[in-house]
């Protein structure tokens, strides 16, 4: 192996490591920082002080290759009639990268306040994309550039 | 010698039977013989009783005494049976009737020993005495169709079928005859619901026509045009008589259960729109609202309720008490005239009947109050459908099954998860 390759598959190597090993890219939008957590539930989070929240995961569809109107039934479901949460709309939506999805928002008071929940359901290869955002009403309204931008520059791979 | 045992031959002979004679004319039972036949046994005939003579009047007299007796024992079943009913009114007068009848026994029994004593010294005043004894006879069964009268034919009827069975009628006939009683029982008591309904029914047609022709405006008598919430003055579907015999007599109900989203907000805005309908709050919680609307707008109130939130569940119920309202109109007729049977009774009462109608006045009185409520309660949950909004999540073990996927992933959806602080 000629020096020339070897430093090509090092940068190769760098880069993925850079991106974390996620199948996805996701930036931060001013305002928020993205949380490390050694133990994630999330494979991305970023949060603001004022209590708002954004995240992504992937997870491997190998045991159930189910489609994006299956999850939305499925999350749809669980969120009102289990968790008591008020549906407010569905919208279609597009990733960075052009993959059509859903977006489901739901209303829901957390501790006597108001608060709303935006979750965004992809299929891409193998894998599926959940991408929520969420917090107190008065504060999503006021960062809602920021989360919109935030959900529009995550790009699947 | 062979004559001397001949001759002794023929003598034993000859006493042998003078003494099988002797024996049948001693009463000695015959031989049983094939050849005889037993003359039939004389069937002993009633014993005829000679009433002329001086004794004859004395039996005379007890015949009249033990018919006064029957009528005390008819009496005293119907007493008992007055009471069994709980019907004071002829459990009074029977009561009352029996005492007479008891009272002239005790005359008669009198009259009776006077007539034992002048027996064999004075016809004359025998006889007088008999038909004083007959003539009380006459007065106790006088007494005795009284009290049949006040009874009413239905006690009456009931004291003659209850009368001392006779032997055959003892075991399954009389078994069988009670078990058809009952059912005629029961077949009355259908019948007569059965026309109280039909009564209600073709009072309610014609009261329904004349207020279709009259005014567009009102249901059953039910104002349908929306009025101030406050104060929730019921609207009565008895209190106008054409209304009194509404055909839905449904009370109608619903539950909604919401999202749990803007509670207090949407909990403000059921309020609104109850009080928009012409409804009140009947009850405000956390996460629970009451109000009760008219009947007639009660689609349009929850239409405006469920636009309010995410309906998570919604059960609307109407359940027809069309059979506990004739129950209760009929019971309280009843009681109303039995007050006031006893208030007429009360007035020529004496002192100690008086008190026991008093009680029982009391306790009709209590009676009718009680169904009166009864019915006002039942008036106004018609007139007003009751809904309830609840903010909450639905039964968890009801949805656990339907919701719950297989995906671990799920389980940690939702703000919780998203905005709690990393370990």
């Amino acid at each position: 192996m000629s020096l020339r390759n070897f430093l090509l598959y090092l940068a190769l190597a760098a880069w993925m490591a850079g991106c974390g090993g996620h199948p996805f890219d996701a930036r931060v939008a001013p305002g928020f920082v993205e949380v490390k957590e050694e133990d994630p539930a999330y494979d991305f989070r970023a949060v603001a002080p004022e209590g708002v929240a954004v995240a992504v995961r992937s997870e491997p569809l190998k045991d159930a290759p189910a489609d994006v109107a299956f999850w939305e039934r499925a999350v749809t479901l669980r969120m009102r009639e289990l968790e008591g949460y008020a549906l407010l709309g569905a919208r279609d939506v597009k990733s960075a990268d052009g993959t059509a999805g859903r977006e489901l928002t739901f209303g829901h008071d957390q501790e006597g306040k108001p608060s709303v929940y935006r979750i965004r359901l992809f299929v891409r290869g193998s894998n599926l994309f959940i991408i929520e955002a969420g917090g107190a009403k008065e504060q999503m309204d006021r960062f809602a550039s920021n989360v919109e931008w935030m959900l529009a520059q995550i790009q699947l791979r | 010698m062979t004559l001397k045992v001949l001759a002794c031959v023929v003598l034993c002979w000859l006493a042998l039977g003078c003494a099988s004679q002797r024996k049948y004319a001693s009463g000695w039972d015959a031989p049983s013989s094939p050849a005889v036949e037993r003359a039939p046994v004389p069937v002993r005939a009633a014993p005829t009783v000679d009433v002329s003579g001086p004794f004859g009047l004395e039996l005379k007299a007890d015949r009249c005494i033990g018919s006064m007796g029957a009528t005390i024992a008819r009496l005293r079943k119907m007493v008992d049976l007055a009471r069994d009913q709980r019907d004071v009114v002829r459990l009074n007068c029977t009561l009352a009737k029996l005492e007479e009848v008891e009272r002239i026994e005790r005359k008669a029994g009198e009259r009776r020993s006077a007539l034992r004593g002048f027996l064999l010294e004075d016809d004359d005043k025998a006889a007088q005495e008999l038909r004083s004894v007959e003539t009380l006879e006459r007065d106790s069964a006088r007494v005795a169709a009284e009290a049949q009268q006040c009874a009413g034919e239905e006690l009456a009827q009931a004291q003659l079928e209850n009368l001392p069975a006779p032997a055959a009628r003892r075991g399954a006939f009389a078994r069988n005859i009670t078990r058809l009683e009952s059912r005629v029982d029961g077949i009355k008591e259908q019948t007569f619901r059965a026309r109280g309904r039909m009564a209600l029914l073709s009072d309610t047609v014609l009261s329904g026509k004349a207020a279709n022709a009259g005014d567009r405006g009102t249901l059953g008598g039910l104002t349908a045009t929306a009025k101030p919430a406050a104060p929730p003055t019921s609207p009565n579907p008895v209190a106008n008589p054409s209304a009194r015999h509404d055909p839905s007599m449904l009370i109608r109900t619903a539950e909604l259960t919401l999202a749990v989203y803007e509670v207090d907000k949407n909990i403000d805005a059921v309020e609104s729109a109850a009080s928009q309908v012409g409804g009140y709050l009947a009850m405000r919680g956390d996460r629970q609202i009451v109000v009760r609307v008219p009947r007639d707008r009660f689609e349009e109130a929850l239409r405006r309720i469920e636009k309010l939130g995410d309906v998570l569940h919604r059960n609307v119920a109407a359940e027809d008490v069309t059979d506990q309202f004739v129950d209760l109109e009929m019971r309280l007729k009843n009681a109303h005239a039995v007050r006031t049977r006893l208030e007429a009774l009360l007035a020529s009462a004496s002192v100690h009947d008086a008190v026991e109608i008093q009680k029982e006045l009391a306790r009709v009185t209590e009676e009718i109050e009680r169904f009166e409520g009864k019915l006002k309660l039942l008036r106004d949950r018609i007139a007003w459908s009751t809904i309830t909004a609840t903010f909450e999540k639905l039964q968890q073990q009801k949805v656990r099954q339907q919701a719950l996927l297989p995906f671990p992933w799920m389980s940690v959806i939702g703000l919780s998860p998203l905005l709690s602080v990393p370990r």
